[in-house]
């Protein structure tokens, strides 16, 4: 995998793309005053929560389990209905987007999902192209090369041909972010793609997505538990507590000790340090 | 090798194998008899036995088999679970249902009687496991829609059993039971036609389904996020796939095994992408159950085994095998 330039957010970066075109405050992705109560549910998984995702930008939700990160993401995806409030994309209700069109310009990594036959990794990343095909769905040379694409900047060529089912969490976790990528999104949403993933591999994950903000200007949604690693390779942090915003902003400003240890019910420090993307305040548990 | 390779390769064996099939059987009529009448020579008796009486067999076997191998495909793919297979949403239970239900109660006497039962009851049974499934559900949850076919069979084998203990006489009791392990020996050609030109649509209704299959089947969530409508899909692919079966059985009864090894063979030969699979399948079952019906009309001449037994017979040594060699 490449090395990632640094982030937005380092110090001295003010001459990264995202800052520098005023394109920052443009939005791509998003969500306003949304609630969300599952059917038999007596309380909202998601309480009032709003979020913009902007390009060449990583944001990252983190917040405790049960927290109603996963229930965000599928409002956000479009894959759940909000009970009050509404998702947006470039301004446009998410309802009123065809799932194809969607598709090209919205990319979402679940959770991992069993896959019950054998596929190839390239199997697999060419589904990428589904909302990029016509009606016979014939690849063509430009599918080919996003699919090449999609695996190189994974560092999947050598695994092209092997069975999914064959390889590492980590290679089956860059596989599917692979798939991701040959939709050729503006924005993509990652749900904990580092979970129970080993240091090498996660630091491998995070790396691949700030360099798809920094290098292809895609606006990027990362759900983890990783508060370290959202510090530093996160633009903004939304930090959320039973369905609730507690915080949202630069890393700085929301992964403080007082924000972090109610959030987490559980005694934190809060120290910063300095890394090569830059300062980032990092936590530990009491 | 390439989807074209493979195809004509498996083309070939269909072929073969119906030819291997009009050259055999109980009448003294050979494979150059055989080659003789395909050709509009040869005497009359022999025309008789090729034409009248292996040929019919020999084409529905490669529909049903075809039919079959291809809908548990599509099951396999939908419910995302290797041991679907055609019968698993209860398809078959309701036909045997209204099958043994025709016998009991007299029409048994007339084959189109029984053969119209099984047709019903595959379609009631169809029916009442999707509106149960729709009913849990929204959306049609793959789980549900697994439980409810199982739920939905075993009630009507309770029923099935029910009405043999209670009302069947032994004959009755017998030819039931001939029935649920299925048999291609009553088709004429004009019914032959018939299914061909209902199975040819769903066959390829089922082909313009392969590639949302493939994504389905690696995951519904994420095929949803690839802009494929999950539940478009999995509506159409289950009725179309159903339909299929539900006629297939109404004329050949309940035939075991060629939906669920014929696709996993597949698959473990040439890979999961149903652009491939599905057109394989139903040549590789075609070509199965002609064998396999060859076998059962042969090998205890002139009595005959239940073909269904036989598909049990030689396929599940036959997955056996290529189940061990493929996990080494």
């Amino acid at each position: 995998m490449t090395e990632p330039p640094p982030p937005g957010h380092a110090v001295g970066s003010s001459g990264s793309l995202g800052r520098s075109s005023g394109e920052a405050d443009r939005v791509l992705l998003e969500g306003t005053g949304l609630v969300c109560r599952y059917k038999g549910a007596t309380r909202d998984a998601i309480r009032h929560v709003s979020v913009r995702v902007g390009p060449a930008s990583v944001c990252a939700l983190i917040g405790p389990n049960g927290s109603g990160k996963s229930t965000l993401v599928k409002l956000l995806a479009g894959s759940l209905a909000p009970d009050s409030g509404s998702v947006s994309y470039e301004g446009v209700p998410l309802s009123q987007w065809s799932p194809r069109d969607l598709a090209r310009r919205l990319a979402v990594v679940p959770q991992s999902e069993h896959v019950p036959f054998p596929m190839t990794v390239r199997s697999l990343v060419s589904m990428g192209r589904y909302p990029h095909l016509g009606p016979w769905r014939r690849e063509r040379p430009e599918d080919a090369q996003a699919i090449a694409v999609a695996l190189s900047r994974c560092g999947l060529e050598a695994f092209a041909d092997r069975p999914f089912q064959t390889l590492s969490g980590g290679e089956q976790q860059r596989t599917r972010i692979a798939r991701a990528l040959a939709q050729q999104p503006k924005v993509l949403v990652v749900d904990e793609p580092t979970a129970a993933l080993d240091m090498r591999y996660e630091m491998a994950i995070f790396r691949l997505l700030r360099a798809l903000a920094d290098d292809d200007r895609v606006a990027v949604l990362i759900v983890t538990h990783n508060l370290n690693l959202a510090t530093r390779f996160g633009d903004r942090i939304l930090l959320l507590k039973d369905g609730a915003e507690t915080a949202e902003g630069p890393p700085a400003e929301v992964v403080t000790a007082a924000n972090i240890s109610r959030a987490y019910d559980w005694p934190v420090t809060v120290a910063t340090q300095s890394f090569r993307e830059g300062k980032a305040p990092q936590v530990a548990p009491g | 090798m390439s989807r074209i390779v493979v195809l004509g390769l498996l083309l070939g064996l269909a072929a073969a194998s119906a030819l291997f099939a009009l050259g055999v059987g109980a009448a003294p009529v050979g494979f150059a008899d055989a080659v003789a009448v395909a050709f509009g020579e040869g005497e009359p008796a022999q025309r008789a036995v090729v034409l009248g009486i292996r040929l019919p067999r020999v084409l529905l076997a490669l529909l049903v088999g075809g039919a079959l191998a291809a809908a548990g495909a599509v099951f396999q793919a939908l419910l995302r679970n290797p041991l679907a297979d055609p019968y698993v949403l209860g398809v078959s239970s309701g036909a045997a249902l209204g099958a043994v239900g025709m016998m009991v109660f007299g029409a048994g006497a007339f084959a189109v009687g029984v053969e119209a039962g099984a047709l019903a009851g595959a379609l009631v049974a169809m029916v009442v496991v999707l509106r149960v499934a729709l009913a849990a559900g929204r959306t049609l949850d793959t789980r549900v829609l697994l439980l409810a076919g199982v739920v939905v069979g075993a009630f009507f084998n309770a029923v099935i059993l029910l009405l043999l203990t209670m009302e069947a006489d032994a004959e009755t009791f017998r030819s039931a039971v001939f029935w649920t392990m299925g048999s291609l020996a009553r088709a004429d050609l004009a019914e032959i036609a018939g299914l061909a030109l209902f199975l040819g649509p769903c066959l390829l209704a089922l082909g313009l389904l392969s590639r949302p299959l493939d994504l389905v089947a690696a995951g519904e969530e994420t095929a949803g996020y690839l802009g494929v409508p999950v539940h478009r899909i999995k509506l159409a692919g289950y009725l179309v796939a159903s339909l299929a079966v539900a006629v297939s059985v109404s004329v050949a009864g309940v035939i075991g095994f060629v939906g669920l090894i014929v696709p996993h063979a597949v698959r473990m030969l040439w890979g999961a992408d149903h652009r491939l699979l599905l057109p394989a399948s139903v040549l590789a079952g075609g070509a199965f159950l002609v064998l396999a019906d060859t076998a059962a009309r042969t090998v205890a001449a002139p009595a005959e085994l239940p073909t269904g037994v036989v598909t049990a017979l030689i396929g599940v040594p036959l997955f056996a095998v290529l189940l061990v060699r493929s996990s080494k």
